[in-house]
């Protein structure tokens, strides 16, 4: 369905360039969820963002169904418009506070007028048609969230990027939010590319699982697999992270090293198994099993 | 507390709204025919009335040259309106038009656009203004007018520009932009549909509020005979007029000189009003508590 | 002795004309070097609890009933609230960007708070205060340094140069926490301090506060919609809905045996299944507005166990075991 090739997007910072993604290959299949855990400043977002082509790669391809799109113009990219369709994290601020919540779900509709798909839409997510005349200002946190989901699936997307769609929002919500996007998955036969720093949402909405470190893929595989078996010691690290189980006994436990800038792995320095050979060259993917593959030189 | 702010509000905008009717009202009137407002002539002399202090019979007094300065303040008040009326709509468009250009284009238009804003920025406005009408009014003392019009707008439209530019580049990097982008909405469509609609109102409350210190700025110019020719009055020059007869004759350039206070004052107090009840959100702040 | 006792506090919003509640008889106490979760939803009342504490409640709102007692000091009939913010009651909030002022470097900062510190400690004279404020001396600088290490940064030196936005969300949250270090604050409100980070410096954030706990014997009111984080790192407890405490106790108590239809709805809604290996269970509807919120319990309208009496009277806090539960079904 997407797939991203040796994708690379830099930036550049005082000093020279900062490889926000940096090399990665990346499949997603059709109906599935492709789940890109990371902490902040790991370039997952920037990830999500190349692929609906909202920001240009500095070299890599993106391929939707098949068709090279890294090269396409505004105008011919005009075809997959509305095909994609990205959830964003704040709900709060993806709504123009100056427009009617009925003008902000028909804008993917690009002026047709349909008032069915938008009630079809709206229907979908749970929402009363009684919302289109009020402001998202009118609405709490959990609605506005519903109606940017009814929003994107007006026009019929078959690819939805999730930007952390739950991390603005209270408990409750979030697991209603997260059940509503599953059945709505199931019965449009959608293809997600969910993007979290969540491990619990991860686990819950994910068939494969990637992880990202500061713009590298170091981990990926199956979630079940990635997710009870984590190879990778930053994998590690962002498990032992969860609030589980005795978890002021792992934080008394839990080193802080800051990170710097050197040779080999990204992760070295933060590592806890670090070794010599880590220093000399940056770690390629590696299949470990038929669906888990890991950049790390310990495997 | 927010009751009270609200009350307080609604009163800032009531009573900028009134003190304009009323000025605009008698701007009409004044236009179409003086004659419905008063009994004198603004412009014959009438020596044997002259110093005359305010009375029943001439509110503000009368003038060096035995001028009614009621009426002359009447007669002034369509050129000391509608003169600061079209330098602001004329900055707005100019400064409105450019900083959309440059905050929507970005890259090296933006660049090349706001250091030219800088360049106007830099000047002390009313002593450029001061500056080119003096210049150019020299040779036609006719065109004064359209000079000082000219040079005001060329003060006036910089922070427009600033101002239009902010606004679009806030509204550009919002999440709802970028989600209008994944849909396939076109620049224009974007433009029109959420940027434009947050810069209207931000351009109607800055330009109300602007109205006053360009009321201002050209009473200035006129005070320094620059404005229309004469024997158009102009509260500007009878300030200036008045002068030379102080202190005997303080009312003939203290009546016009507090007629522009209160029109300044009444714009700000619009702008005021207006920036608050135009503001969508407001009364959200606390509900999220 | 409790440090910090809240007994019956109401606190009230106006809007538009319309008062509401935010938080309704609300009572709670918190011993030194404890740790006392507040969980709840947008609309809870948590913050404006959190707010009630530092002081810091918005001018719209008033304290309308009940006492909160620092150190035997009753806060809401004080003037000079200012006093005992920094010191007595300190805040971090979800984003340190807000806390911090942004043209002050981290340096100067610390010494600000450290000039409170001895104000408060000593009351010098004016020209001693304006001679300190123009003097980094030797000694403060290696407190700040000190400060700066316990909360491990690994170059303090440079950091104490930085000014805010050179730092990340988790940088600044943790030169909070070494300002916490130099005021020594008998209590430290954390309101989501770490919502806005990911979850390793989450874990890194929340490991330097149990050890200032440790250290300084401060006790911390963490606030937090994150049940998960909360009932794990706090020794008890409280679940807040529509500015009432639903349920308290200890975290370990209410985490293994909730009583509180809402708790156990809260703690259901964190998933933990596979994709496709069962569903998370969700509470129905959405929290409710301060400025609409239903007659009797709060939380009647989206409770699987509502009752005829739940529409109409508000419960009372009712003692079970270890835990207070406001609930009908335990009245």
């Amino acid at each position: 369905m997407v797939e991203v090739r040796d994708l690379t997007v830099s930036y550049k910072v005082k000093g020279g360039t900062l490889n926000a993604v940096d090399g990665v290959s990346l499949a997603v299949r059709k109906g599935e969820t492709v789940t890109v855990v990371g902490e902040s400043g790991s370039g997952k977002t920037t990830l999500g963002m190349v692929v609906l082509r909202l920001i240009n790669p500095t070299s890599g391809q993106v391929f939707f169904k098949g068709e090279d799109i890294t090269r396409l113009g505004e105008g011919e990219l005009k075809r997959f418009r509305g095909r994609m369709q990205l959830i964003p994290q704040d709900p709060y601020s993806s709504m123009n506070p100056r427009l009617r919540v009925g003008e902000i779900v028909s804008e993917p509709l690009l002026g047709r007028e349909d008032r069915e798909k938008v009630k079809e839409a709206l229907n979908s997510v749970g929402l009363d048609w009684a919302v289109v005349d009020r402001y998202p200002h009118e609405l709490s946190g959990g609605q506005r969230q519903r109606a940017l989901i009814a929003r994107a699936l007006v026009s019929d997307p078959e690819f939805l990027v999730l930007d952390e769609p739950t991390s603005n929002l209270d408990v409750s919500i979030q697991a209603q939010i997260l059940n509503l996007l599953l059945d709505l998955q199931s019965s449009r036969n959608l293809t997600y590319l969910f993007i979290t720093h969540n491990m619990a949402v991860a686990k819950y909405v994910s068939d494969r699982v990637a992880v990202m470190y500061r713009g590298r893929l170091v981990e990926i595989g199956d979630a079940k697999e990635v997710m009870s078996n984590p190879l990778h010691p930053y994998t590690k690290a962002l498990f032992d992270a969860v609030p589980e189980g005795d978890f002021r006994a792992k934080l008394r436990e839990l080193e802080v090293r800051d990170e710097g800038r050197q040779k080999g792995c990204r992760y070295s320095d933060r590592c806890k198994f670090v070794r010599d050979q880590c220093r000399l060259r940056e770690p390629d993917l590696l299949k470990v099993k038929e669906n888990h593959e890991v950049a790390c030189i310990l495997y | 507390m927010s009751l009270y702010r609200n009350v307080r509000r609604d009163k800032t905008l009531m009573a900028g709204l009134v003190i304009l009717v009323v000025i605009v009202g008698l701007t009409v009137i004044s236009a179409t025919d003086l004659r419905l407002l008063t009994s004198y002539s603004p412009y014959s002399l009438n020596f044997s009335a002259s110093n005359l202090p305010p009375s029943a019979k001439h509110i503000f007094g009368t003038d060096q040259e035995g001028r009614d300065v009621f009426t002359r303040v009447l007669a002034a008040l369509p050129v000391d309106i509608l003169t600061p009326f079209i330098i602001v709509v004329a900055s707005v468009l100019l400064g409105g038009l450019v900083g959309v250009v440059a905050g929507y284009l970005a890259g090296l238009v933006d660049e090349f656009l706001m250091r030219i804003t800088d360049l106007f920025l830099a000047f002390p406005g009313i002593l450029l203004a001061l500056a080119i009408t003096e210049i150019l009014g020299q040779s036609h003392v006719s065109l004064r007018l359209l000079y000082s019009e000219v040079a005001l707008i060329v003060v006036g439209w910089p922070v427009y520009a600033r101002l239009a530019r902010g606004q679009v580049l806030q509204v550009k990097n919002m999440p709802y932009v970028t989600l209008a982008k994944v849909s396939g909405l076109s620049r224009t469509q974007i433009l029109r549909r959420h940027v434009l609609p947050h810069l209207l109102p931000l351009l109607l409350v800055y330009s109300t509020l602007d109205m006053g210190a360009v009321i201002l700025n050209y009473s200035v110019l006129a005070f320094f005979g620059l404005g229309a020719p004469p024997p158009t009055p102009e509260l500007g020059r009878m300030v200036y007029d008045g002068l030379s007869a102080l202190p005997q004759n303080w009312w003939s350039s203290l009546f016009p000189a507090l007629i522009i206070t209160i029109i300044a004052v009444s714009f700000s107090l619009m702008g005021d009003g207006l920036r608050d009840a135009l503001d969508p959100r407001m009364g959200e702040r606390y509900a999220r508590a | 002795m409790p440090v910090l006792e809240v007994k019956d506090l109401w606190v009230s919003y106006t809007r538009g004309g319309i008062r509401a509640y935010a938080l309704r008889g609300i009572n709670m106490s918190l011993e030194r070097r404890e740790v006392m979760g507040v969980v709840g939803e947008s609309g809870s009342g948590k913050s404006t609890l959190g707010h009630a504490v530092a002081g810091l409640l918005p001018p719209n709102s008033i304290v309308e009933r009940g006492s909160i007692t620092l150190e035997g000091k009753d806060l809401t009939k004080m003037r000079d609230l200012f006093r005992v913010r920094g010191t007595g009651v300190f805040v971090i909030f979800q984003d340190p960007m807000t806390s911090l002022n942004p043209i002050m470097k981290v340096k100067d900062q610390l010494a600000e708070a450290l000039q409170v510190r001895e104000e408060r400690e000593s009351l010098p004279s004016p020209f001693i205060r304006w001679s300190r404020r123009r003097s980094l001396d030797n000694r403060t600088e290696r407190e700040f340094l000190e400060a700066l290490t316990r909360v491990r940064f690994r170059s303090p030196q440079e950091v104490l140069e930085k000014y805010p936005h050179q730092l990340s969300g988790g940088e600044r949250q943790k030169v909070m926490i070494a300002m916490a270090y130099i005021l020594r604050p008998k209590v430290l409100v954390a309101d989501e301090p770490t919502t806005s980070l990911d979850v390793i410096t989450q874990a890194q954030v929340m490991k330097m506060l149990l050890s200032l706990r440790e250290e300084q014997g401060t006790a911390i009111l963490l606030i937090s919609h994150d049940v998960m984080l909360v009932s794990k790192l706090s020794d008890r407890m409280m679940v807040m809905y529509g500015g009432m405490v639903m349920e308290e106790g200890s975290s370990e108590e209410l985490t293994k045996s909730p009583l509180h239809p809402y708790t156990k709805g809260l703690q259901a809604s964190v998933p933990t299944q596979f994709k496709g290996e069962g569903r998370v269970k969700q509470i129905p509807g959405y929290p409710p507005n301060i400025f609409s919120m239903p007659q009797g319990c709060p939380f009647h309208p989206r409770c699987e166990m509502a009752m005829e009496v739940c529409r109409k009277v508000t419960p009372q806090e009712s003692r079970r075991g270890e835990h207070n539960v406001s609930c009908h079904l335990y009245g």
